[in-house]
């Protein structure tokens, strides 16, 4: 039998293995790639193992190379299926613990040695949140807790109390059994990390505290070096040995219940006469038994620790003679009887779960993408391309599944605005729903989870049916939701800018927290640029594994038929906008001006956009200025004419009878109005910022740039175009070239993100 | 062997830890134990400072692996009235736990019983017993009265209430927040008074000291010769903003001129402050202003890691979770939940006068939003400030700069390190700031203020036009930061150059040296 022993702890990794060959897993794998962090100081990487391994060579050599701590490749979680029913592990990040819950199909193991602080299932909500828990009974009877000490599962939730196999950690049998001298008089203590850690700082000054008019050396390996003179410097381990032969006495200061180190065995067995405190697991292990060595409390500890530095030797012998009482409860479970049991009772219940997996139905997945705000424009157009994408690519993949669009119930919002989705993609309104704490409690218990929730409201998208609990994924488009949401299902969200970070006032203070409230909680974050996609890291304070960058998706427009109205000729140029202050109207107004007055433009300016009819009669603060400038330069509003929201296929014909396209914006996430531009033959003036300049590279573009803090350099650029866009229209790309940036050409990298979250 | 004496006073609610004057305490004392030891004990120091100080200082040491057993450190009793004002002050009231599960009552009881026979002799003591009680039934509950007022009203601020209601309660708070500060400038001014004179006769109880050093400008009375450090300029430059902010200070200022009489000579940091204001304002002898330069501050040791295959990787974790914990225990709860990952420019210091905050705060804004620069800005200062808090709310800046108050020296390493860039905005300073040293010690690269005490140290033009800019200039700070975030590795290879050469004169064994020397001369 194979097991893939996903842990490094070298202590743990000595003991366990050679129970796991007595129980028969003559083949174990172990990571060798390991977290380089102080937080895993008792890692150790060794190739012993591989010559075991009866698996072929390129196999193990891509096991070997993967990062299993951070989460591996595909590839690399292939072949652990390939090969290994069972897999045992500790957490360690969250990005590797999901892998681990999300990739692995065998038999999955996950240790609990104990912590002083936490319990396991507090670090796995810490780490994974409600996910971790509906993750972990989504696995059903192939999860195990396997826990290292006695009644330790009864500090747990049921989830995992519930899946608690008992798998006891004991020590290592020494071979150097009683070569204790204890001529050097100094009480060794052991305690590592201590700048590092905060627990063992404490226990160091405690320690300290209690002990420093004693003769003392403090051990244990140091990533940063404390100012002491009686911390030791780094010892190779046979120099570690040599100090516990000599050392005179040890103590052990831990009164944890549920975990003990190994040191003090290692001690006892050679003899050494080990002090500590009661309330421990060693007292514990002594099983009642009379121990010299015990201490009701630090004074007691003291006292006894000074007579044996006083060669108080009837009360050495009396200590090394009952610590052999506890050596015995220790070593006695090396048998590896109860791993056996153990692992009996995880094949049974493996074996069953198997034979249920098998017997259900197939089930097809289902797909949720979700619309928080009645949008319209580019996110409505950006969420009915994005689940076409995620339909077509599961089909060409061969894994098909169903789409549900979820558009908020509004009397805004344009229904008719869907017109190029596949019939299969079926549509819902919904409400949001505002929850109180104890009723999102409530519902989440409910739901099978105990996970405590923190947060005083939660909301729900409400579709009237079940609330889109059907769905096994949410995809919402945008980021825009303003409550957190219940954590029921999980979510991905797809986000196309953070103007607010440039722009504040797009969004108000109090909202921009709650923004990033949603993407704290969700499982992956979507961007589409390598701007946006900084803002997320830098901004919002996302990990990096959580945020993706997946390509632009261009809808190709329909071709649209020609309008006899706009058959006239008069030459303009074309400005899509909106009444959004990132629009950059003043500037763009005052570059107008500039360009009719001072530089004699002859072209007119056509605007067109959702909402621009009311440019003019807006209450809003930043388009004040129009009115006055209306007033001052009569002449020049004249060949300013504005076309409102458009159909498509107007707004098309328009674009393509344009001189050129201006987008004088400030900041967004770059616009897809300057593509289809090109598509049509028609060259662009951008302003210059960071997502135009990804968006003109991937789609070659050639756009022309103005800066849209200077109306002077706006004017003299669309006087530029107004002399040379016939020209710059030459060093387009071809329609075909775009056909390749569609849909068809990204559906496969789409599926394969969604796959990640599913 | 000579004796000399290091003679210095915090106030009682002073925060000795992390402060500049302790890192450069500790750094002087341990230079001075070595100094004592090696030169086979033809020198010897020893400390003269108040007993809440003493305790401190041991802890400071001790933290740093120095010894302090093997340097005398003498005070002279405790105050009573500041064992109770300490322990008012212990009581913070937003960290009371809730009574049920540690009785006020019981805690009190604890720390009376701490009171030592020497506190209860100095009550019996007390000069003048019209001040006892008028410290003890007036000033000292006012203090604690409008203290109340102020965390109450915090605690209100936090239940829903309009933006305006909470604006006016901002207001009151800052009021009760000015009266409690004035309360305890009043209390402290007058224990200071007591205090110094009670000092100086302490001090002149040790015949066998032969001259003393004081690290900062003190009212003594001593009668062997002092030599004072003249540390700063700040309040005769920036009198309007200190006098808002730090009543205590301002009112301590007010003596300026008595402690700079006290004193026989003095060490400046820098040449600047060696003529401004001691030669020029004062009228000091140009023979007895020393200019003594601080040596670096060095804080790769507090994160450089061993025994791992890759302990870059294990450092940069580890500087990493140092951010996280300073982050989560800042004032901003969203920021418990981040994974700072960031790329961010980075200040530390006090948020002050001459700190030239507001402006770097321009600066970045005009970076983040026009140049798109995707850095954020970490402070160290406190975001209680308000002129500098309402900057940062009204640019809607609350997302992109983060103050994180107080940190500890680790986490200050860490943020360096990781830091793309230190920037150092002031406009005055008494030496060469500690931000060129820090910063490079950990890798980072700087770009500072164009000040006299910087260019008295980056003396070449071309440097000088590489690192510096015009702090009154938002404009040329935002060009100087873009540029530094541009090119770190140039920077930064050019300024470990300027370190080299410059920190190789200025060490801490040469600067107790020099002090040494000078006290000498001054005995004989």
């Amino acid at each position: 039998m194979r097991l893939f022993y996903l842990q490094n702890h070298t202590a743990a990794r000595h003991f366990e293995i050679p129970i796991l060959k007595k129980i028969g897993f003559s083949e174990v794998f172990i990571p060798k790639k390991t977290p380089q962090d102080v937080r895993f100081r008792s890692g150790t990487v060794t190739f012993e193992e591989d010559a075991f391994l009866n698996i072929p060579a390129h196999a193990l050599s891509i096991l070997n190379e993967a990062d299993w701590y951070q989460g591996a490749s595909a590839e690399a979680w292939e072949i652990a299926n390939q090969y290994f029913d069972y897999l045992l592990f500790t957490p360690f990040e969250a990005s590797g613990m999901g892998a681990v819950l999300d990739n692995f199909l065998g038999a999955i193991i996950l240790r609990q040695y104990g912590h002083p602080l936490v319990t396991l299932s507090e670090i796995i909500d810490n780490l994974l949140g409600a996910e971790g828990e509906r993750k972990i009974r989504g696995l059903g009877r192939r999860f195990f807790m396997g826990y290292a000490y006695e009644k330790q599962n009864n500090l747990e939730r049921d989830f995992l109390k519930n899946r608690a196999v008992y798998l006891p950690l004991g020590i290592t049998e020494s071979k150097l059994a009683n070569t204790w001298t204890g001529e050097d008089k100094r009480l060794m203590f052991v305690c590592p990390d201590i700048i590092v850690n905060p627990y063992y700082q404490d226990v160091y000054q405690t320690f300290k505290k209690n002990f420093s008019d004693i003769p003392h050396l403090i051990t244990g390996s140091q990533p940063i070096r404390p100012p002491d003179a009686n911390v030791s410097p780094f010892l190779p381990h046979i120099e570690y040995i040599e100090t516990m032969q000599k050392s005179r006495v040890m103590f052990y200061h831990s009164q944890e219940r549920y975990h003990v180190n190994s040191h003090p065995f290692e001690a006892m067995q050679y003899g050494m006469p080990v002090v500590y405190l009661q309330g421990g697991l060693l007292e514990t292990l002594a099983a009642g038994k009379s121990q010299p060595g015990k201490a009701r409390n630090i004074k007691a500890a003291h006292d006894l620790v000074q007579r044996i530095l006083n060669d108080d030797e009837k009360l050495i012998k009396k200590i090394q003679a009952a610590q052999k009482e506890i050596l015995y409860s220790a070593l006695k479970n090396n048998d590896g009887l109860i791993w056996k049991e153990g692992f009996q009772y995880i094949q049974e219940e493996y074996t069953r779960h198997k034979k249920v997996e098998n017997a259900q139905p197939p089930r097809k997945k289902r797909i949720a993408v979700i619309l928080p705000e009645p949008y319209g424009g580019g996110t409505l157009r950006g969420m009915q391309v994005l689940a076409h994408a995620i339909l077509k690519g599961s089909q060409e993949a061969g894994e098909e599944i169903e789409v549900v669009l979820g558009l908020p119930h509004s009397e805004a919002f344009q229904k008719n605005s869907l017109i190029h989705l596949p019939a299969s993609i079926t549509c819902r309104t919904f409400q949001w729903k505002l929850l109180s704490s104890s009723q999102a409690q409530n519902v989440v218990n409910l739901a099978g989870i105990d996970y405590p929730l923190s947060e005083h409201t939660y909301t729900l998208p409400d579709d009237g049916i079940q609330q889109f609990m059907d769905c096994d994924l949410w995809v919402f488009v945008s980021d825009r939701i303003f409550n957190p949401i219940l954590p029921v299902r999980p979510y991905a969200l797809m986000v196309y800018d953070y103007i607010q970070r440039y722009i504040p006032e797009v969004l108000p203070a109090e909202r921009t927290r709650t923004v990033f409230a949603s993407a704290y909680s969700a499982k992956k974050v979507w961007v589409t640029t390598e701007f946006t996609k900084n803002d997320a890291l830098q901004f919002v304070g996302l990990e990096k594994q959580k945020v993706k960058k997946l390509p632009m998706l261009f809808p190709i427009p329909s071709t649209a038929e020609i309008i006899p109205s706009l058959k006239k000729n008069i030459p303009f140029f074309l400005w899509t906008t909106n009444p959004a202050k990132h629009k950059n109207h003043e500037n763009a107004f005052n570059a107008l001006i500039k360009y009719y007055t001072m530089l004699e433009g002859k072209l007119n300016c056509y605007i067109s956009g959702p909402l621009t009819d009311q440019l003019h009669n807006t209450n809003l603060p930043h388009l004040s200025f129009l009115s006055d400038l209306l007033k001052s330069y009569p002449e020049v509003f004249k060949k300013i004419k504005i076309l409102g929201g458009l159909t498509d296929d107007i707004y098309y014909e328009n674009l393509k009878k344009a001189h050129f396209l201006w987008h004088p914006a400030l900041v967004d996430n770059g616009t897809f109005s300057v593509i289809e531009a090109a598509y049509y033959g028609t060259p662009a003036l951008s302003s210059d910022y960071p997502a135009m300049l990804e968006i003109n590279q991937q789609y070659q573009l050639n756009l022309r740039w103005c800066d849209p803090h200077d109306a002077d350099n706006m004017a003299h650029m669309l006087k530029d175009m107004e002399d040379n866009a016939n020209t710059y229209a030459l060093s387009l790309p071809s329609q075909a070239f775009f056909k390749e940036e569609s849909i068809n050409c990204h559906a496969k990298t789409y599926w394969e993100a969604i796959k990640e979250v599913l | 062997m000579k004796k000399l004496g290091i003679i210095f006073y915090i106030q009682p609610n002073a925060r000795m830890l992390g402060e500049g004057l302790s890192a450069y305490l500790e750094k002087f004392i341990s230079a001075a134990i070595n100094s004592s030891e090696f030169k086979s004990k033809q020198v010897s120091w020893s400390i003269v400072c108040p007993d809440w100080a003493q305790i401190e200082l041991r802890k400071l040491l001790t933290a740093n692996g120095t010894d302090p057993s093997k340097i005398q450190i003498l005070s002279p009793p405790n105050l009573a009235i500041l064992t109770i004002f300490k322990f008012l002050k212990s009581s913070n009231l937003s960290k009371i736990p809730p009574l049920s599960s540690t009785p006020l009552f019981n805690r009190m009881l604890k720390y009376f019983s701490k009171i030592k026979k020497e506190t209860i002799k100095s009550i019996l003591l007390q000069e003048n017993i019209f001040l006892f009680v008028l410290q003890i039934f007036f000033i000292l509950p006012s203090a604690f009265f409008f203290a109340v007022l102020e965390k109450t009203l915090s605690f209100v601020k936090k239940i829903g209430l309009s933006q305006n209601a909470k604006k006016t309660l901002t207001k009151i708070k800052h009021d009760f927040f000015l009266r409690k500060n004035f309360c305890v400038t009043f209390f402290l001014e007058t224990v200071n008074t007591y205090y110094s004179k009670q000092f100086s006769q302490f001090a002149n109880a040790h015949p066998d000291i032969l001259g003393w050093y004081a690290p900062m400008p003190l009212q003594l009375n001593l009668n062997k010769p002092l030599l004072m450090c003249f540390p700063d300029n700040v309040f005769l430059e920036f009198p309007f903003g200190f006098s808002d902010i730090h009543g205590l200070s301002s009112q301590a200022m007010i003596h300026l001129e008595k402690r700079i009489n006290s004193a026989d000579c003095f060490a400046t940091y820098s040449k600047k402050t060696k003529y401004t204001p001691l030669i020029s304002y004062y009228n000091i002898d140009e023979k007895h202003v020393f200019e003594i330069p601080t040596p670096a501050i060095k804080l790769d040791n507090l994160i450089n890691i061993t025994g791992f295959k890759n302990n870059e990787q294990a450092k940069n974790n580890y500087c990493k979770a140092l951010l996280k914990n300073a982050l989560s225990s800042s004032s901003s709860n969203f920021l418990s939940k981040v994974t700072p990952e960031w790329s961010f420019i980075f200040y530390s210091s006090r948020f002050r006068p001459n700190k030239n905050v507001i402006t770097l705060l321009r600066a970045y804004e005009f970076l983040l939003r026009k140049k798109y620069i995707k850095q954020k800005l970490i402070l160290t200062g406190s975001i209680y400030f308000p002129d500098i808090t309402d900057f940062i709310i009204n640019k809607r800046l609350e997302n992109d700069v983060v103050c994180l108050g107080n940190i500890s020296q680790a986490a200050l390493a860490a943020c360096y390190y990781l830091a793309d860039l230190a920037v150092n905005p002031t406009l005055s300073e008494g030496g060469f700031p500690f931000t060129f040293s820090e910063a490079l010690t950990t890798g980072t690269p700087v770009v500072m203020s164009k000040i006299q005490v910087v260019e008295e140290v980056i003396t070449q033009k071309e440097d000088q036009e590489l690192m510096l800019f015009d702090p009154y200039n938002f404009k040329d700070m935002a060009r100087a930061i873009e540029y530094g975030i541009k090119n770190p590795k140039k920077l930064f290879e050019r300024q470990k150059k300027i370190y080299e050469d410059y920190y190789s004169k200025h060490t801490w064994e040469n600067l107790v040296q020099k002090h040494e020397d000078i006290l000498l001369n001054m005995i004989d």
